[in-house]
């Protein structure tokens, strides 16, 4: 296995920036990530942004639609033409999110949550190895941030992944974030899930903002890391070390600069936390 | 209850209102949100994101029917149609279809608009062309029997030609004039960008059969009836060249 890329710093890609980050030959980042299904099996400037972007960084494929805890089939020609492209840019990180979005063939464009049982671990087992397989590569999977909870579950959510981990060989990509979102809305301790999680299978880390509806707190992706989240983020560097981060910012996309700066407080808190850890 | 039913309960749950009854046997309860008030957030969600996308996919049949029927027609289209693609763009694949088959006769005249605008977006996110051809390519000694691989950022459509000038119109308040004229409309990526064009029947005939993979010689007999049919084939070639139609010519296998 080819060892997992450590201490860089990013932003996911949108839209918006793509003519600027075309325009660009010097990103001050040192890793990036697309949406795999923007770019999967299609041309056009999202292409052509991947290919100038890989030139100076690393860019990690980052999936949506997987729905490795639905019924449907997996879409293996989806993970195929994942693994495709994934080998052409050289892709050290590829991944997709524990939870459900498809029924009966049709596609909820969401990230649902799933019941934590025997039930439900078997069957994404199976899946992720499966995904696996196709891939070529190990899958990370991340947390989803999620409003509500079934009655059927036996287990928590970290001691679901960290059983996942064990049963299907993958990897994780921690969303400190959705923690965050997750433990307020269900009322269970940060810290607890934080201790939950095997360190040594988290290979990236997601880091966005969220806002606060007062019954809830909604994962909108819309404004700046809240300082609970960058709390949690020290925290996870002192247990986890170095491993990469994204700063994630999907609705009221601000300047390209601003995310840069997100990026590199990110770089500054984890040379921080490091500096402190025990 | 097992995993499937769980998730067909949710499913039902974010696609139907009333959600069911039995909802809250298999969802908590949890501080200050019942279960019920939980899945509604899910529910708001899987309407609001598809909804919003379909805005983003057809900005101007949005503009034509203006925000509030937009939103209650593509809400029945998305009961109707729920997405079958991963990617959000695929979601209005059979808007036009819908939408021509709605009562208003004021929507449905605007069902070959949105399958402008479909076109546009698939053209836009069609795969890279494996190649793009040049007139070096072409060998004399095996043209007019080759035929054609054509670019997957290219397509040619049968549109009411009101359709077309509603597009190019700015605004709803530009309208044109109604016309329910069929004209063949090519859509076409050449590099980043998107591209649409009126064709001449002519010239429309003959993209319809390279599509279908007919040879050259039977593409060039669309021209036939031309003053210079010679000269006006090795137009559409030409500009079927620039506008990178043509990934490659396709030699026949030798008998």
């Amino acid at each position: 296995m080819t060892s997992l890329p450590r201490g860089l710093h990013g932003f996911g890609l949108r839209t918006s920036h793509y003519d600027e980050l075309l325009g660009s030959s010097s990103i001050d980042a040192t890793c990036a990530e697309i949406i795999s299904e923007n770019v999967v099996g299609r041309g056009g400037r999202p292409l052509a942004l991947i290919e100038h972007v890989r030139s100076q960084m690393p860019v990690f494929l980052h999936g949506v639609s997987l729905s490795i805890g639905g019924m449907d089939p997996l879409a293996v020609d989806h993970l195929r033409a994942i693994r495709e492209l994934a080998d052409q840019i050289d892709c050290p990180l590829v991944s997709d999110h524990l939870c459900f979005g498809t029924h009966g063939g049709h596609f909820g464009h969401d990230l649902w949550p799933l019941p934590y049982t025997e039930e439900a671990l078997d069957h994404v087992a199976a899946r992720v190895r499966q995904a696996q397989d196709i891939l070529g590569r190990r899958l990370l999977i991340e947390n989803v941030s999620s409003y509500i909870s079934y009655r059927a579950s036996t287990m928590t959510e970290w001691d679901f992944l960290a059983a996942l981990c064990e049963r299907a060989d993958c990897l994780l990509l921690f969303d400190v974030n959705n923690v965050v979102v997750s433990a307020f809305n269900h009322g269970f301790s940060e810290d607890d899930y934080l201790a939950g999680i095997p360190a040594h299978r988290v290979a990236q880390l997601h880091l966005a903002g969220h806002s606060d509806q007062g019954t809830h707190l909604f994962d909108d992706h819309s404004s700046p890391v809240p300082e609970r989240v960058w709390n949690l983020y020290r925290k996870t560097v002192q247990k986890m070390g170095d491993v990469p981060a994204i700063i994630e910012w999907d609705g009221n996309v601000p300047e390209l600069e601003r995310l840069v700066d997100e990026s590199r407080r990110a770089r500054r808190e984890e040379q921080a936390a490091l500096a402190e850890a025990p | 209850m097992k995993l499937a039913e769980l998730q067909g309960l949710f499913w039902r749950s974010v696609r139907f209102d009333p959600m069911p009854p039995e909802l809250e046997e298999h969802f908590l309860d949890q501080g200050a949100l019942a279960a019920r008030a939980r899945m509604k957030l899910y529910q708001d969600g899987y309407w609001f994101r598809q909804v919003d996308a379909l805005f983003e996919c057809f900005p101007r049949l949005a503009d034509a029917l203006g925000a509030e029927v937009f939103t209650r027609t593509v809400c029945r289209y998305l009961t109707e149609h729920p997405s079958r693609a991963p990617m959000l763009e695929r979601l209005g694949a059979q808007l036009g279809p819908f939408l021509a088959r709605q009562q208003d006769p004021a929507v449905a005249a605007l069902a070959h608009l949105a399958s402008l605008e479909h076109a546009r977006m698939e053209v836009l996110i069609a795969p890279q062309p494996r190649a793009i051809a040049a007139a070096s390519d072409i060998d004399p000694e095996t043209f007019a029997l080759a035929s054609i691989e054509p670019s997957p950022a290219l397509q040619l459509l049968r549109l009411r030609r009101d359709a077309v000038s509603r597009w190019e119109a700015s605004c709803a308040a530009s309208a044109p004039a109604l016309d329910n004229a069929l004209a063949p409309v090519a859509v076409w990526r050449k590099g980043h960008t998107l591209h649409q064009q009126i064709l001449d029947e002519d010239e429309a005939q003959a993209l319809d059969l390279a599509l279908r993979q007919a040879s050259i010689a039977e593409i060039f007999d669309c021209f036939a009836e031309h003053p210079t049919p010679e000269r006006r084939a090795f137009q559409a070639l030409t500009a079927w060249l620039q506008r990178h139609w043509i990934c490659s010519f396709l030699t026949p296998p030798s008998p």
